[in-house]
């Protein structure tokens, strides 16, 4: 950490203990406890009824506008290639609160008491309100099959992301072959940003093998982040400059989920490179995690599921090395899967991804 | 010689916070010693919550489009399915007992909202929970500290705007971390709400931590503190 970093981080951390001190945040030491009940002190504040007693587990409403039609993805796995499954998901409409039996997920069942109905997940083929895909129906012309391996992908205006950008491997034009002379000096790097964030670089060339064909960029972008300008650009590794570049503002759209971009690489006039980038849904069901996989098939155990399948990642965090998921899809449908899973007393995350390593596998 | 309506049975001493919460962690022994201790915790903090996060969080919540009542409600519902990891440290007495899970539903709180803003409705696997301590490893120095206070005066010289986001910001700040970011979904609610880009949002928190750096230098910066 460099000095300016190290004074920057110290700065960050007395302006959180500026605010706690001055009451804008929630109190969490005993001093500012102490503080927030002498502010307190002679409020007369009646609870709502909602909070007159514990009700146990609360039911949070679906946030609006996440119900509804949503995009169905195809995993096209790390090679971007290869038939994939899925899914339109048919689940049930949300029950109504159900307070009355709040908190029983708190007391485990007796060994003597049955075991637990399995949680049904229910998956279905793709509807017909969609645009795009070889499983929807609606598609037309050149959407009817997707290069991105998106198998049913909704109409525009359902959904605002976040998403992660899939990236292939640069192919260089004959002028970018005399131009970058990709074979001397440091290697090549497609680095790739968006307005005001930091570029994230990777190895701009393949070195042949299978796996790195396609990449996943290990940052997400919002549908705002890409239509302000996403941006990639050749560099040598380590260097700040760019030897070529493309932006662009980009609409995320059905056929852009569909047919992915194609990005010509300029340097001034001549374009040295092209590349292909899929944008790619990265809401995963976190359904469990695990140290064993072992552990993971008891926790598959717990639900059933019907057309769609439950996969395990390999994570980065070495206590908890598995996890079962299912996705990636869009935040809707995410959210409607992770609330499927919550009306069965069954804890499920939304997460990103980001710690997942490698392609997923099937659970044995 | 006393007769026998003399003869009273002291009424035991109220449980402790920290004897409820382990009442709760033991609700694979006796469920309903633990039920009765979460009605109990709750009836003595529920009002303390609320009445907190309405001043607090308010603002914050509504980004996300979240009632108090529902953060309150889950931050309950997360402390006893955690109540095990409470640590009463070196509380010693009932008050400093109760200002300690006091605190400790206070980050369980701020955990939750900064997961709500950013999009993770469900928590169980969020790295944020799994860290919340009972001990302050990140307390603040006492209120009279001067270099608190000149980050407070610094603090007022800016925009209500730039307040907010940095207030915001602040409920993602990971102690010992290098870079803090702030979640995407998050600058996006933040910039809905100002009318304006996420980027800006962005450039907004930088500039506003460069006035506070100009701030301090101009002030002859009091070191900062824990160096």
């Amino acid at each position: 950490m460099t000095e300016r970093e190290r004074k920057d981080a110290e700065l960050e951390r007395d302006v959180v203990r500026a605010l706690r001190t001055g009451g804008e945040l929630i109190p969490v030491s005993d001093e500012e406890v102490l503080a927030a009940e002498e502010e307190l002190a002679g409020t007369d504040l009646e609870l709502p009824d909602g909070l007159r007693e514990y009700r146990g587990r609360p039911r949070r409403p679906a946030r609006p506008g996440v119900r509804g039609p949503w995009l169905g993805y195809g995993v096209a796995g790390l090679l971007g290639a290869a038939a994939s499954t899925l899914l339109w998901l048919g689940l049930a409409p949300e029950k109504p609160h159900d307070l009355s039996g709040a908190g029983r997920d708190l007391v485990r069942p007796s060994a003597s008491a049955p075991a637990p109905r399995p949680t049904l997940i229910n998956g279905s083929s793709c509807s017909n309100d969609c645009c795009a895909g070889k499983e929807c129906r609606a598609a037309t012309g050149e959407l009817k099959e997707c290069a991105s391996g998106h198998t049913c992908v909704a109409c525009a205006g359902r959904d605002d992301g976040p998403y992660r950008l899939r990236l292939g491997a640069m192919v260089l034009t004959e002028a970018g072959e005399a131009l970058l002379q990709p074979t001397s000096g440091a290697p090549l790097e497609l680095c790739v940003s968006t307005p005001g964030a930091t570029p994230t670089c990777l190895p701009a060339l393949s070195s042949g093998t299978a796996d790195d064909q396609w990449r996943l960029l290990d940052r997400v972008s919002s549908s705002q982040d890409l239509l302000s300008g996403l941006s990639v650009e050749v560099r040598r590794k380590g260097e700040p400059s760019a030897l070529a570049s493309w932006k662009y503002p980009v609409t995320v759209a059905p056929e852009v989920f569909c047919k992915g971009l194609a990005i010509p690489l300029r340097q001034e006039k001549d374009v040295v490179g092209r590349v292909s980038a899929f944008v790619d849904q990265t809401h995963f069901v976190e359904l469990g995690r695990a140290p064993t996989l072992a552990a993971l098939r008891e926790r598959r155990a717990l639900f059933e599921f019907h057309g769609i399948e439950p996969r395990v990642y390999e994570t980065t965090e070495a206590s908890r090395r598995f996890a079962l998921v299912l996705g990636p899809f869009d935040k809707a449908q995410a959210q409607a899967l992770r609330w499927a899973a919550l009306e069965g007393d069954k804890e499920a995350a939304i997460v990103f991804g980001l710690d997942f390593k490698g392609a997923p596998q099937p659970l044995r | 010689m006393l007769s026998s309506s003399a003869i009273v049975t002291p009424p035991a001493p109220p449980l402790s916070d920290a004897d409820l919460l382990a009442r709760v962690a033991g609700r694979d022994r006796d469920a309903l010693a633990a039920r009765r201790a979460e009605a109990e915790f709750y009836a003595r903090h529920a009002r303390y919550l609320y009445a907190v996060l309405l001043r607090r969080a308010k603002a914050p919540l509504a980004l996300e489009g979240s009632e108090v009542e529902d953060l309150v409600q889950e931050t309950f519902y997360r402390a006893f399915q955690r109540a095990h990891t409470f640590d009463r440290g070196q509380a010693l007495d009932g008050e400093e007992l109760s200002r300690r899970a006091r605190g400790w539903l206070g980050r369980i709180a701020q955990n939750l909202l900064a997961d709500w803003l950013s999009g993770r409705h469900e928590v169980a696997a969020s790295p944020f929970l799994e860290t919340v301590p009972g001990r302050d490893v990140d307390a603040p120095p006492s209120s009279r500290s001067p270099r608190v206070r000149l980050v407070q005066e610094a603090l007022d010289q800016l925009s209500e705007r730039e307040r907010d986001v940095l207030r915001v910001s602040a409920l993602y700040h990971r102690p010992g971390e290098e870079h803090q970011r702030l979640p995407n979904a998050v600058a996006a609610e933040l910039a809905a709400r100002w009318n304006t880009s996420s980027e800006n949002v962005r450039a907004i928190r930088s500039r506003a931590m460069k006035k506070l750096r100009d701030y301090l230098g101009a002030h002859d910066a009091v070191p900062a503190e824990g160096t």
